[in-house]
């Protein structure tokens, strides 16, 4: 195919405005008013004669009923996310929310295929290992009781493959390179479509369920998007999800895979067996298990107490680098704004029924509000604010 | 300017420039010939590929024109846009005659070890 006739020839639109003009008009939307503004009917050009030329002797039906492919949606999508998130210069405020953005997917990553890995364990020994064996696990009755009705059960199970998926995903990620990171972004996505499909067919499904599904399919958009743009100059090695102390952190993530699953199992048998004090107290410490939000409640907290802890000791304290502090804040946010409808559910449980409905409704938004300012929300404020100073100190 | 590591559509998108100013349209048909049609690249990715070019000056603004009312915008390779492509060039050919020393290597190691 010869572009040069382009140069002198016209791909001929109509005037008034077509279907899929109005269309492609209203996917543009997603770009930023000021760059829509500068690039919006140049985009618009280059579209049309696309769609022209990929079928001329269709395109007045295409101008009536087409709409832009989904590889086309899926092209400007990818643009608007690094546009709103990148901007267009290359300022110092740019490369620090790249590399901040960067560090949060890494993270987030981590936690999913630590809560996967979880849900994979536990609920592979509590199908094929049944909860009343698990009582008495030492007498060797466990191993025989194994069903190939367990077995099915578990193979079938969605959130089984869902927990692979995204240890799949992490797994891709850290490998690095630009093919393995389009599979770990294609995995998460996949993951968002199920979860949809999922939530769809549950009736009454909250709205926390479907903010959970938009946001993986932004987490995989984001993958997709930095992963598909040039990489900055002198970096010759491959875009990677590794953190900095990769293996330690893979040792540590197995670690508490493996004490979680344990809790998780613990917790399922002790509610099994009724009159059990202790269930609901380990019920609630572990509630919402396999949960990357319970999760992260945890390592965040142990985190933020071992590095005040080796911080007090340093003789002079290294700095933490900004995009650290960016996506801590960012993380942390996420566990707090997460949080509200599980304590709240939890809370609920408790107090109504005990008194009065207006005092439970007044002291469930009281205890609810503390509990969280309480945990994480001290963690959350102090992060943020720290990263608003450092950002604002940024020239533009 | 420091040298950057070129993925294959932006290389193919400086490649189709090297030609003449180019409009939107005018590349995405070139380095879809240019790649015997296995590169197709869709506007929200030829558009991210301009602006990182235009941003470290390798393309510019060449002209604007309306045609049939609407909007074509050309742009041209830059002296530094040259450059850029000439050493991702080098850099590609330098991977390729290691690649090709390894291969030959092998080839005439073969026959050695199975007598």
């Amino acid at each position: 195919m010869d572009a040069g006739w382009l140069r002198t020839g016209a791909p001929t639109a109509p005037a008034a405005q077509s279907e899929l003009e109005r269309r492609y008009r209203r996917l543009l939307r997603l770009l930023p008013r000021h760059y829509r503004d500068e690039r919006e009917e140049e985009m618009l050009a280059v579209f049309l004669a696309a769609e022209q030329s990929a079928d001329p002797d269709n395109f007045d039906i295409t101008l009536r009923y087409g709409s832009p492919s989904w590889a086309e949606r899926i092209s400007i999508a990818a643009l608007a996310v690094r546009l709103h998130w990148l901007g267009p210069s290359n300022s110092a405020r740019a490369a620090l929310r790249g590399r901040a953005t960067w560090l949060f997917l890494s993270v987030y990553l981590l936690l999913a295929a630590i809560s996967g890995a979880i849900g994979v364990i536990s609920t592979a020994v509590l199908l094929l290992w049944p909860p009343d064996m698990v009582n008495d696990p030492l007498d060797g009755a466990g191993l025989a009781s194994i069903s190939f009705a367990g077995v099915a059960e578990f193979v079938t199970s969605v959130s089984s493959w869902l927990g692979v998926g995204w240890v799949l995903a992490w797994a891709l990620g850290v490998a690095g390179g630009k093919r393995a990171l389009n599979g770990a972004a294609a995995i998460v996505a996949v993951i968002a479509a199920l979860a949809v499909v999922r939530w769809g067919m549950t009736p009454y499904s909250l709205w926390t369920s479907w903010a959970q599904c938009a946001f993986w399919f932004l987490i995989a958009l984001g993958l997709f998007a930095a992963n598909s743009a040039d990489r900055e100059p002198g970096r010759r090695e491959p875009l990677t999800l590794r953190l900095p102390h990769q293996r330690r952190l893979t040792i540590g993530a197995v670690g508490v895979a493996a004490v979680m699953s344990a809790l998780a199992v613990a917790s399922f048998c002790a509610d099994s067996g009724s009159g059990v004090p202790w269930s609901s107290w380990l019920a609630a410490a572990t509630g919402g298990l396999p949960d990357e939000g319970v999760l992260s409640c945890w390592i965040v907290l142990i985190a933020a107490a071992v590095w005040r802890i080796r911080r007090r000791r340093a003789v002079t304290p290294a700095p933490i680098p900004d995009e650290y502090v960016i996506a801590a804040a960012a993380v942390v946010t996420l566990v707090f704004v997460a949080r509200i409808p599980w304590l709240y559910d939890l809370m609920q449980g408790v107090l109504f029924g005990r008194f009065g409905d207006y005092t439970s409704l007044i002291t469930l938004y009281l205890v609810v509000f503390s509990l969280l300012v309480a945990t994480v929300g001290v963690l959350a404020i102090v992060l943020v604010t720290s990263a608003v100073r450092r950002w604002r100190a940024l020239p533009d | 300017m420091p040298h950057r590591v070129l993925s294959e559509q932006t290389f193919y998108v400086l490649t189709s420039l090297t030609a003449g100013p180019l409009h939107g349209y005018g590349m995405i048909a070139e380095v879809a010939a240019l790649t015997d049609e296995r590169i197709r690249l869709r506007v929200g990715t030829l558009y991210g590929i301009v602006d990182r070019l235009a941003s470290i000056g390798a393309i510019e603004l060449d002209r604007e024109e309306i045609v049939d009312s609407r909007l074509r915008r050309y742009y041209r390779l830059t002296d530094e846009g040259r450059l850029l492509l000439a050493r991702e060039i080098a850099r590609q050919a330098a991977n390729a005659r290691v690649a090709e020393r390894r291969l030959a290597a092998q080839a005439t190691m073969k026959p050695a070890i199975s007598r």
